[in-house]
């Protein structure tokens, strides 16, 4: 009932909010459903067997027998890191908005969307995925749309457009292969196998609407106005949980399903995915909104991450999916960051700020932290995942790995650009009535900022959890040529080589 | 040539507690960090002194463990000291364990490192006080101290990687310190760009070695140095010299290290002088065993580093900011540093390394006592006649001239630097045979200049008339005592230092250099060009090049003022070249940054994003949008339309079942 009870508390929660009569309470309401689901979800940790590779917690139930629809969730590695990321996340999420956002909408819109991501994690049934998979975006429209900037409708509509048309084209190769193999349930699904052409144009089918959800390069067309447009709290869900659904489904659709087709696109991603890399950051550096930096910023850690999964080999996936983990809390802790600084100038625009370190100390040292960590300063967050996927697509591909380390140089020149221009130089003088972080404000960064630390100096704590899963469930199914992982492996290869060129100097 | 065969399986002694040497640093860190923090929000209110004796703890406490360790080290120096601490990462093959290694070279650094930052600390008490940050100043430099400790007694590159970018990152917060001027953030920023530049070289380093060896560990990587072929050492050896040169403020990428001297000066003193910037040298002296497979990138060291020795030298011949004398000066030095390292004498550049440090620090201390005495002037132009004034500081500064120079043989770094240029000149090159005569030569000129610039401003600020504002002179006063008394030790320290590796010439026992020598000298190339009886000729000449350089500056700017006048006016196109920095960094702005800029602007901004990634999809709906409003069309509302279609529809239809 664990997974159940996770999909169900928030969604209890989101309607208790909409019907609760009294408003002003509504947020400390949510905040404490939230809390309440954060500390339930701690069990999938401390009940998880790390000896059992499959699905575990499994529940399953009738939906509609007779067209072979079931309720049946559960989770293994890869999913429990992704479900304790979401319900860590969300209470924070909700106590960040207290300061700006007392109407019940916005918490209900919140808790809605906790339960279409854990239900969309959890599902075992291609159909239910589906179903959650949809139910997402509609709070994700109401929260851009309602409270969002500016230009917030423009914004909704593009992010709608985008993820509409991934969706569709997913719900048709969805309906195709489960009528081929007269079954939704995921299992039986990843056991069939499916001629080269349906892989082939499955494969392309389902990593579109991941592939725009995440986004890979060229498809982040709806980030950059969705990201800065959409409240703190929005963008937080959108960066750190949303966008890593789009991987967890590559992760667990696309690449079991179709491998071969997975294994013929793996290079054309990767390039693609390099490209979004440098792409993200050069793009970075040109903003003066420094919203839109991170937005970018963001856009180029996702090419990271997809880089390593597409290695397709142990070391890279668990870089890749630690890395999903860490960027979700370092870049909400960046949003949230900077959903506080404008709630205490409403502006994005680094020209309106500077000095700020000097003002609102705190602030600026959490926010240091949290850039530190975004920029794979090794001992924190960003750096293990990154060097698990750069040492592995060194492996794959000599190039595309030294090209992604430019986006580490780039890193660093546009967020010291951002820090310098936010919280170095002269303080304006209108400034010095502005306050520092209040005890909320800190006691939900505090996490953030202790996880950053824990994921940096002990990651085998993340990482042995996801090992088998990622083995059994990812590897195995491309059956991958024998991988040169052991020393004596690579020795043979040396020798090989060194061969080649004494052959190649005479 | 390849002795490497000869190395021996080494026995490693379990240590339980060298862990608290780098824990110490780490500890007053975050102490100091959070006492800061709460009185920033006035939750208690610290008083000054207790921050200082919390950092200063940390660092004498830390320099005293490393002594104790060390003395017991000493006895057996063949057999290092390793603390594992926890597994880091695992995942897969990758395996990285947190394990601090105590050997004879990285004992030495610690001893070093931490001796000078206890002193450091202590002076910095002094120089900071009043100061808003005074807090945040001491949690800052613990914290560097921390990084730097981490960096040398790692035992794994990724380990060193963590100590590597620490140390750069704690050098961008304090550049930057008094970060309301925003030109010390433009510093800060500046200095820490260049330095990951040079770490995508670091990077790309890690991920050839893991590909080849399959691990970071340098002791693994040392018994399985046969994986590594002529051309990957090189290419991989390549990398780590990028690296190091952004470190260690190296042509091409030592032009952050001028501007870094915005930070405070025992900043200067500890990190841009004596610490941190001999990372770049101590990496290579860790690697020794990949470089000496690659004579072609050590040569190249040397040849960088006898460059940048001579290229930094020249400017500071004109430099007017007291402290960017001593920076270029300090990037000169490097200089030779690296010429030591790049002709596989290891022990010869960190013996400099060593005494540099001393003196280096001994000069950058005074010179903030200085700038202390008089209200923050940094102009050499205003200074002068200051030792009767500030007689102590004079002195010091005197001792660490002294030391720089070599104008006393035996004293400061006459023997490392002499050690130097002996082993350029001895050293064959199996690829330009010519090459040790040019190095020993540069380097030699290196020197005169180097007598001629630290005279100069030896005699500009301290001797003559006082030539400052009246205002400044009214206040002009010796520093306290916690700054005088360690600049005072410095100075006879870095007198004295240099005995540490007399050489066996004449007729010394070059302690350091036989302390480390099991450890290098497999990796070192033979030098037998020339007999060693030549070596006190040698010294003689070095002496003789040095005196010159003090001699003519002595004259020049204390007798006749006027040659200095003409020779500007002479070479008034050489001069405004040195003025201008021979304009590096204007070149670095015009061609990579605008390089980089318009790539991002043109190639990611407007061809990719606006075309590509915006304006197809906008035409792509608009197309869509087009084709719905033609379909619209259709939809006429007459019934007659209507049935026009039915008919045609049904036309159509009859046609295609006839047929």
């Amino acid at each position: 009932m664990t997974l159940s009870l996770l999909i169900g508390l928030p969604l209890v929660g989101a309607i208790l909010v909409g019907l609760f009569p009294w408003e002003k309470a509504t947020k400390a309401l949510a905040f404490l459903v939230s809390l309440t689901v954060f500390i339930f979800s701690l069990q999938l940790y401390t009940q998880f067997d790390l000896a059992n590779a499959g699905f575990q917690f499994k529940e399953l139930y009738d939906l509609v027998p007779n067209l072979g629809i079931h309720y049946a969730v559960g989770i293994d590695g890869i999913s429990l890191w992704l479900i304790l990321l979401t319900t860590f996340l969300v209470p924070l999420v909700t106590l960040a908005g207290f300061g700006a956002f007392s109407q019940r909408g916005y918490y209900a819109c919140i808790l809605l969307l906790e339960s279409a991501v854990i239900g969309t994690l959890v599902s075992t049934d291609l159909f239910l995925f589906y179903v959650f998979w949809e139910m997402m975006l509609i709070p994700a429209f109401f929260l851009i749309g309602i409270w969002g900037g500016e230009n917030r409708v423009k914004a909704t509509i593009k992010f709608v457009l985008y993820t509409m048309l991934g969706s569709l084209l997913m719900l048709v190769a969805l309906l195709y292969i489960t009528h081929e193999v007269k079954s939704f349930d995921y299992s039986k699904i990843a056991d069939h196998f499916f001629a080269e052409d349906t892989q082939f144009w499955c494969f392309l089918a389902f990593a579109l609407a991941f592939l725009i959800k995440v986004p890979l390069f060229p498809f982040h067309g709806w980030l950059p106005e969705a990201y800065v447009e959409a409240p703190a709290g929005g963008t937080v869900l959108l960066s750190a949980v949303m966008a890593k659904l789009g991987v967890y489904g590559l992760l667990r659709f696309c690449i079991p399903l179709f491998p071969d087709a997975a294994k013929a696109f793996a290079p054309w991603i990767m390039i693609l995915a390099v490209v979004g890399v440098l792409h993200g950051a050069l793009m970075a550096t040109l903003q003066t909104n420094f919203k839109k930096i991170l937005a970018y910023s963001s856009l180029s850690h996702m090419g990271m991450i997809l880089l390593g999964i597409f290695t397709f080999s142990l070391t890279g996936l668990q870089g890749g999916v630690l890395q999903m983990v860490s960027h979700g809390v370092y870049m909400a802790g960046l949003f949230l960051l900077v959903g506080m600084l404008y709630e205490r100038r409403p502006s994005y625009e680094m020209s309106n700020f500077g000095g700020w370190a000097k003002t609102t100390p705190v602030l600026a040292t959490l926010f240091l932290l949290l850039m530190a960590a975004a920029l794979g300063m090794p001992g924190l967050a960003g750096f293990v995942g990154e060097i698990l996927i750069l040492v592995s697509a060194y492996k794959a591909n000599t190039v595309l790995a030294l090209l992604a380390i430019s986006g580490f140089v780039l890193s660093a020149w546009y967020f010291f650009y951002l820090y310098g221009k936010v919280f170095l130089g002269p303080t304006n003088k209108k400034q010095n009535t502005v306050l520092d972080l209040s005890a909320r404000e800190i006691a939900l960064l505090l996490p953030l900022a202790t996880a950053v630390l824990w994921i940096g100096l002990s990651p085998n704590f993340f990482l042995r959890p996801m090992e088998k899963s990622l083995q059994a469930n990812v590897i195995e199914r491309l059956k991958p040529a024998p991988a040169m992982t052991d020393f004596a492996a690579n020795q043979r290869h040396l020798q090989e080589e060194m061969e080649k060129d004494k052959k190649g100097s005479r | 040539m390849l002795k490497l065969e000869n190395f021996q399986d080494v026995i490693y002694i379990h240590s339980d507690w060298l862990w608290l040497i780098v824990a110490l640093p780490l500890l007053g860190a975050v102490i100091n960090g959070l006492l800061t923090l709460l009185a920033a929000r006035k939750v208690l209110t610290v008083k000054p002194w207790v921050y200082a004796a919390v950092a200063c703890g940390a660092a004498i406490a830390s320099f005293i463990v490393s002594w104790e360790m060390f003395l017991h080290f000493k006895q057996t120096p063949d057999s290092p000291w390793v603390q594992e601490l926890f597994n880091w990462i695992e995942s897969g093959s990758f395996h990285v364990s947190f394990n601090l290694e105590l050997n004879s070279l990285s004992g030495v650094m610690v001893i070093f490192i931490t001796f000078l930052s206890s002193i450091i600390h202590l002076y910095s008490a002094g120089y900071m006080k009043g100061d808003k940050g005074f807090g945040r100043y001491f949690a800052y430099l613990n914290l560097f101290l921390f990084s730097m400790l981490v960096l040398v007694l790692a035992q794994d590159l990724l380990v060193l990687f963590l100590g590597w970018e620490g140390v750069g990152f704690c050098s961008y917060l304090l550049i930057g310190f008094w970060f309301e001027d925003g030109v010390n953030a433009e510093a800060g920023k500046k200095a820490i760009i260049l330095n990951r530049i040079g770490d995508a070289g670091f990077i790309a380093a890690l991920l050839m070695v893991f590909a080849l060896a399959g691990t970071f560990n340098f002791n693994d990587l040392l018994s399985h140095k046969q994986v590594f072929t002529e051309a990957t050492a090189t290419i991989i050896c390549l990398c780590f010299l990028f690296a190091a040169t952004g470190k260690s403020a190296q042509i091409p990428l030592y032009v952050w290290l001028p501007d870094a001297m915005a930070g405070p000066t025992p900043v200067s003193a500890l990190i841009h002088a004596a610490t941190m910037v001999t990372a770049g040298v101590y990496l290579i002296a860790r690697l020794h065993f990949l470089y000496v497979l690659a004579p072609w990138v050590s040569t190249l060291i040397a040849v960088i580093g006898v460059l940048t020795a001579l290229f930094a030298a020249t400017i500071a011949l004109v430099q007017n900011d007291i402290k960017k004398v001593l920076a270029y000066s300090t990037i000169s030095q490097l200089g030779y540093m690296f010429l030591g390292v790049g002709v596989t004498s290891y022990e010869a550049g960190i013996f400099h390394l060593i005494t540099h440090g001393f003196f280096k620090a001994c000069l950058f201390l005074a010179a903030g006592s200085v700038i202390h005495s008089l209200s923050g002037e940094q102009d050499i132009r205003k200074m002068g006649g200051l030792l009767k004034h500030i007689p102590v500081t004079s002195l010091a500064f005197l001792m660490g001239w002294i030391a720089i120079t070599g104008i006393l043989p035996t004293c400061g770094g006459f023997f490392s630097k002499d050690e130097i240029l002996w082993k350029a000149l001895t050293t064959p090159n199996s690829i330009f045979p010519i090459l040790p005569q040019i190095l020993y030569f540069v380097g030699l000129m290196t020197s005169f200049l180097t007598s001629f610039y630290m005279t100069r401003l030896v005699i500009l600020v301290f001797f003559g008339n006082y030539r400052g504002d009246h205002e400044v002179y009214e206040h002009l006063h010796e520093s306290p005592r916690i700054m005088t008394w360690p600049v005072l030790l410095l100075g006879l320290l870095s007198l004295g230092i240099g005995w540490i590796g007399v050489p066996v010439a004449i007729g010394g026992a070059d302690e350091l250099g036989r302390f480390l020598d099991p450890l290098f000298h497999l990796s070192t190339l033979e030098s037998d060009a020339l007999p060693r009886s030549l070596e006190p000729m040698l010294m003689l000449v070095s002496f003789a090049v040095a005196f010159l350089g003090v001699t003519v500056a002595w004259y020049v700017y204390s007798f006749k003022p006027s040659v200095s006048k003409n020779l500007t006016l002479m070479f008034a196109g050489v001069k405004k070249l040195l003025d201008g920095k021979y304009f590096i960094d204007e070149f670095y702005n015009d061609t990579v940054v605008r390089l980089a800029r318009a790539v991002a602007r043109w190639v990611s901004g407007w061809v990719i994003e606006t075309l590509l990634v915006n304006r197809l999809v906008e035409w792509a709906v608009k197309g869509i949008s087009k084709a719905a409003q033609a379909a619209k069309q259709v939809q006429v509302g007459f019934v007659r339309v209507y049935l026009a279609y039915v008919a045609a529809g049904a036309a159509l239809l009859i046609y295609l079942l006839l047929h």
